[in-house]
């Protein structure tokens, strides 16, 4: 992911840095060319100095130029460094080697046929043309970082909004629906801030009816179902009196229904009640193994009708800290299944053990198991095992493990499925931290 | 001296850095291969130096020429290697190749100016700028890369065809300087237009191997390499 900060920086500092040295360049070179005209200028009076008053003795020059004055052939006058013969250079200015150097010569001839020549060492006045220009330049490269750390701090500072509406985002809870506020809104921001606050706010809406809608149907639906508990159980009795078979099947399909219905309601005010979002838990020391050993015998019933084996092994006691009603929702929700699943006979074992920093709790069974690959699928709310009716033949209102998922993520804990030690079946596995 | 300075930086830098930021832009998920390059060059940075004086005596005195041809090549090489899917060590070889190039240029040309006709103020200052222009462009090169790509995956390909084509010109440039081929008769002057001596000629030059006066071979080798790279990448991208 780009960072818009970096590239700000990056392609300010660049561009500050190329304009610059691009223009230092520039103008070293203007300032190299105006430096050479000064210096051809110098030539230039030297020579009209020495023709004026025609003695070189009286005209003062740097003892680095070369000079020759001649009338005709016969050399009148040569500096040191200029040689004894002609140099020949034509009239004005030239570049011209001689005395082992390469010079810069100006050349100027008379109407009495006297003729002067004046040179430079090139090597010098580039010399002397580049300390001069060269300091020019330094400014332009010493504020450079100095440059660079203001964009640095202008750039910090303007996107500070920014990061702070991005922290103030990344930090909330994933139920915290409440209005961003920051302390400065530039105008760029403002309407991202009025959006997502318009979205936080209908958001918040939408989940407050969805939470009360599922709970104000299942609470709307309780009074109907108890009359027609009511009526069914009234008739059945009638029924009975007049002579009539209880074990009509219309009436148990009814009855099962109504059974059925029963569970969901209860199911749903029950996922309503645990989901995280609502559920304010009152943690308390408790003993997950005698509230396991509860547990089992209050499902005690159930499990002689169906013959089945049951044992609790591992930790005798097992100190956590949870909510008493949550966790014995867990419980009689991940024992209720084994049952539920378990055919006649089976067997059904409850293993409690002590992790790193948490308590175990395995609920194995001998019943048909689920594949893999629906493993997570199972903890979706409303979802079955193959359809309406799991393959074992069993009812279910498919609310019992999202159930489940939310008391454990409350607790902080994690919930994992696996096969089961038997030759078929589930093994659940809830950790809580101890 | 502070201009020249500038330009051989300019020309020596920028095509390493162009060459990086185009890699950069290509495999931005990993970026392995420029720590391997960076380490792999230090390495030879350090061992080669000693070692400059025998190799440049070697095969009568073109030993250095054909150190600079094997990089050239290896980076051309390293391109089709790259475009035939092996991105990791394709990048590692073109890069290291580059910047072997980059770092003798630069030490050869420092060794013989600094210190000499007190010009190492005007030496130090022509590097900082040398190495301050190149990086930049290099930066807003990435940045105008990635503002391409968006509109464009080919503009990727077209700059991997420029860079692997000014290997192709640079080899046989070489090769023709050493005798190993023959100099044919330029077939333009764009000098007036753009020279060579220029920053902006030799910001051509560092990117696509701009050439002011190019013989017959010169500019067959260019293209050459520059349709064949073009056309691994439309062959990569499932285009041919």
């Amino acid at each position: 992911m780009t960072s818009v900060r970096r590239y700000l920086i990056s392609v300010l500092i660049a561009i500050l840095v190329l304009t610059s040295f691009l223009a230092a360049l520039q103008s070293y070179r203007l300032s190299a060319d105006r430096a050479r005209e000064l210096f051809d200028q110098d030539l230039q009076l030297v020579a009209a100095a020495i023709m004026q008053q025609y003695q070189v003795d009286s005209v003062s020059f740097e003892q680095s130029m070369a000079v020759q004055l001649m009338q005709g052939q016969q050399m009148l006058y040569r500096s040191e460094q200029a040689p004894a013969q002609a140099v020949g250079a034509p009239d004005g200015f030239s570049e011209q080697n001689f005395s082992g150097k390469r010079w810069r010569v100006f050349v100027q001839n008379s109407s009495n046929d006297w003729h002067i020549m004046v040179a430079q060492p090139l090597q010098q006045r580039l010399q002397l043309a580049d300390e001069v220009v060269t300091a020019s330049i330094y400014p332009v490269v010493l504020s450079l970082p100095l440059q660079a750390l203001l964009i640095w701090l202008v750039v910090s500072r303007a996107l500070r909004p920014l990061n702070t509406f991005s922290k103030e985002l990344t930090s909330r809870k994933a139920n915290e629906l409440t209005p961003v506020t920051l302390e400065q809104v530039p105008q760029e921001l403002a309407p991202v801030l009025l959006s997502t606050n318009h979205l936080f706010e209908r958001l918040s809406a939408a989940f407050a009816r969805e939470k009360r809608f599922a709970s104000d149907v299942a609470h709307e639906l309780r009074t109907p179902l108890s009359v027609l508990e009511i009526t069914l159980h009234n008739a059945l009795t009638r029924w009975q009196q007049q002579g009539m078979s209880q074990t009509d099947e219309s009436m148990q399909a009814l009855r099962d229904g109504v059974d059925r219905m029963r569970q969901l309601i209860e199911q749903i005010m029950l996922l309503n009640r645990t989901n995280p979002d609502n559920f304010q838990a009152k943690m308390q020391p408790l003993d997950l193994a005698a509230l396991c050993r509860e547990v089992v015998a209050d499902c005690y019933l159930q499990l002689e009708r169906k013959q089945q084996n049951i044992s609790i092994e591992g930790e005798e006691h097992l100190q956590i800290s949870a909510d008493a009603f949550a966790l014995r929702l867990v419980i009689s929700n991940l024992l209720g299944n084994a049952i539920k699943y378990t055919p006649d006979g089976g067997q059904i074992k409850l293993t409690l053990s002590r992790g790193d920093k948490t308590a175990i709790l395995d609920v194995s069974d001998s019943g048909p198991g689920i594949d893999p690959d629906e493993y997570e699928q199972v903890f979706n709310r409303f979802y079955r095992i193959g359809g309406d009716r799991h393959q074992a033949g069993v009812p279910g209102s498919g609310l019992g493990l999202a159930i489940v998922k939310d008391i454990v993520l409350l607790h902080s804990g994690t919930i994992n499925l696996a096969k089961s030690q038997f030759d078929s079946g589930l093994n659940v596995r809830v950790e809580l931290p101890l | 001296m502070l201009i020249n300075t500038v330009l051989v930086y300019i020309r020596e830098l920028l095509p390493v850095l162009l060459l990086l930021a185009t890699l950069l832009r290509l495999q931005h998920h990993s970026r392995r291969w420029l720590w391997q390059s960076t380490f792999l060059t230090a390495v030879m940075l350090i061992v080669l130096p000693p070692w400059l004086g025998d190799i440049t005596q070697l095969a009568d005195g073109t030993g250095l020429e054909w150190l600079f041809i094997s990089a050239h090549l290896s980076t051309l090489i390293a391109l089709f290697i790259l475009l035939a899917g092996r991105m990791n060590s394709a990048s590692v070889l073109a890069l290291c190749a580059q910047a072997l190039l980059c770092g003798i240029n630069l030490l050869l040309y420092g060794l013989t100016n600094i210190g000499t006709d007190n010009s190492t103020e005007s030496f130090w200052l022509g590097a900082v700028l040398g190495v301050g222009i190149g990086a930049s462009i290099a930066v807003i090169w990435y940045q105008l890369l990635a503002e391409l790509q968006r509109v464009s995956q080919f503009i990727l390909g077209m700059m991997l065809a420029l860079i692997g084509a000014r290997q192709g010109i640079e080899t046989v440039t070489l090769l023709g300087q050493i005798d190993m081929l023959p100099s044919g008769e330029a077939l333009w002057d764009s000098s007036a237009l753009v020279s060579e001596h220029t920053e902006v000629g030799v910001f051509f030059q560092a990117w696509f191997g701009y050439e002011a006066t190019p013989d017959m071979v010169q500019l067959g080798s260019w293209l050459m390499s520059f349709i064949l790279i073009l056309m691994l990448w439309q062959w990569r991208r499932g285009k041919l």
